[in-house]
């Protein structure tokens, strides 16, 4: 387990004058920019805001029986109640919450992924391999199976990820004790509030190559569109385009969101690099299914497991 | 809300609202966010505002807690993605008055960067610590922290923003030689 060390006041100061940079120069905010004094501008849309919190709540305290009463009477009501006028979600809405429930829930996975070498002489050639999956990120746990092009499985156990790996198979060599212990543990970042699965994909520079990950990218996805219906073995739904860009990744893709409003399936281009040097990563066909059914992982056996150290573990997380 | 309390919440947001949504910009990696979550949290203020003792705690304290929280809990329902889309330095502060403000942004630019490839708690704990100037008992009385973790995520975060800024050059002798004082800042 790494050692843990004091800052020293040489660092620390050096740690000031860096955050003190970043933080003298930071951007404002589009509605901030050219508004004069920063706060006074801030106060004026805290008040706005507060103003619309009060209007808001003033209509949904209108009684469900008056907007009843109002329709028999076959009146007109020229009056918006927000609360009780059924809006279809926007494109955007749709997918964030559909992503968020999905990760809300237990889940089998079947991913199908392609991988693509940097346009660069020398950078080796196209992989695939196929991974079969189950999560239920409320209990912290979690399996993936790879096999194909790699070979390999990961379990996610609360703090604690394990990595399997098999003799002959073209993987990273972490350790001597690998030759005679096939699991590597992951050590637990003991800060880290989450379990292994929040870690998973959320490592720097980790890429969205697992599902989890993939998911927590459509929480906050950037561009979607709704592109028509979309249906699947005993489901019926929505096929919503998108595209997200999170550290000059960019992953553009559809999925197809069921009546349920789960994800079922997810298709995704991975690009990476800027301009001339911008290539397709990986492509990932993902199904989603088995929702609500058991997931049961459990740890190895202590006499099979060995301790990864150093920072190669959290990088082979964001596999 | 009486109107001396209303004027007393107005003088403070004026004064220290764009300090808060700088350093939320830090916390959070995008410049729309910070402002959705500094309205929010003052929002939040506002509505306590009349029951807070702000003299003899200071409103910054309050304030800097429920943005914590408030990103939390928006983190944990939403999975919020922390990277901004794209980081592009948009115009340098009018304020800045020393150095070179072309240098100044530059680094600062790097800095956020490397800031953003973070984990989000050890983000959190450089921005507190070394920014916001807590102790590391202040940032470990926030929820969800502990002394121990408040050390551990200072260490390995400082030393990952360093690895991660790699050879500043120029830019590095800008920001590293101006020392804070005969005691090199404090620790």
């Amino acid at each position: 387990m790494e050692q843990v060390q004091e800052v020293d006041g040489c660092a620390g100061a050096e740690g000031r004058l860096l955050l003190a940079a970043a933080f003298e120069t930071a951007p404002l905010g589009d509605g901030l920019a050219g508004s004069g004094p920063v706060g006074a501008e801030l106060l004026r849309q805290v008040r706005r805001r507060t103003a619309a919190r009060r209007r808001t709540r003033a209509r949904v305290l209108v009684p469900a029986g008056a907007v009843a009463s109002l329709a028999l009477a076959g009146a007109v009501a020229a009056v918006t109640l927000t609360a009780t006028v059924a809006v279809a979600p926007s494109a955007v809405a749709a997918v964030t919450a559909a992503a968020a429930k999905t990760s809300a829930q237990t889940f089998k996975v079947t991913m199908d992924i392609a991988t693509n070498p940097p346009p660069v002489p020398g950078s080796g050639r196209a992989q695939a391999a196929r991974v079969t999956g189950a999560f239920d990120q409320s209990r912290g746990v979690g399996q993936e199976t790879v096999s194909g092009a790699w070979k390999f499985q990961v379990r996610y156990v609360g703090h604690n990820a394990y990595l399997h790996t098999y003799p002959g198979s073209k993987q990273v060599i972490f350790s001597a004790d690998q030759r005679s212990k096939p699991w590597a543990e992951f050590p637990p970042e003991p800060a880290l509030t989450g379990n292994a699965l929040d870690v998973a994909g959320n490592s720097p520079g980790g890429t969205p190559a697992d599902p989890i990950t993939l998911l927590r990218l459509l929480k906050s996805a950037g561009k979607v569109t709704d592109e028509g219906p979309a249906s699947g073995s005993g489901w019926t739904g929505t096929r919503y385009g998108f595209t997200v860009t999170v550290n000059e990744q960019t992953t553009v893709g559809y999925l197809d969101v069921d009546g349920q409003g789960r994800v079922r399936r997810l298709v995704a281009d991975l690009t990476a690099g800027v301009g001339k040097k911008k290539w397709v990563m990986s492509t990932e066909d993902v199904t989603f299914g088995d929702f609500g059914a058991p997931v049961s992982v459990i740890a190895p056996p202590a006499s099979q497991v060995y301790l990864l150290k150093g920072p190669v573990a959290m990088i082979a997380l964001g596999w | 809300m009486r109107p001396d309390l209303e004027e007393s919440f107005a003088s403070f947001v004026r004064g220290r609202g764009e300090h808060h949504l700088r350093v939320a910009a830090l916390l959070t990696g995008s410049a729309a966010e910070a402002e959705d979550l500094v309205q929010s949290s003052l929002m939040r203020l506002y509505r306590a505002w009349p029951r807070l003792d702000v003299a003899s705690s200071s409103p910054d304290a309050y304030l800097r807690t429920i943005i914590v929280n408030t990103r939390r809990s928006w983190w944990r329902a939403r999975w919020r993605q922390e990277s901004p889309i794209a980081w592009v330095p948009d115009r340098p502060d009018p304020g800045y008055g020393g150095g070179d403000p072309a240098d100044r942004q530059a680094v600062g630019s790097l800095v956020r960067s490397a800031l953003m490839r973070l984990p989000r708690q050890q983000r959190a704990v450089l921005v507190l610590r070394y920014l916001e100037d807590l102790s590391e008992a202040e940032v470990a009385s926030l929820p969800g922290c502990s002394v121990g973790s408040v050390k551990t995520h200072a260490y390995r975060g400082l030393r990952a923003l360093r690895a991660s800024l790699g050879d500043l050059g120029e830019f590095g002798r800008l920001a590293v030689n101006e020392t804070a004082g005969p005691d090199g800042g404090k620790g």
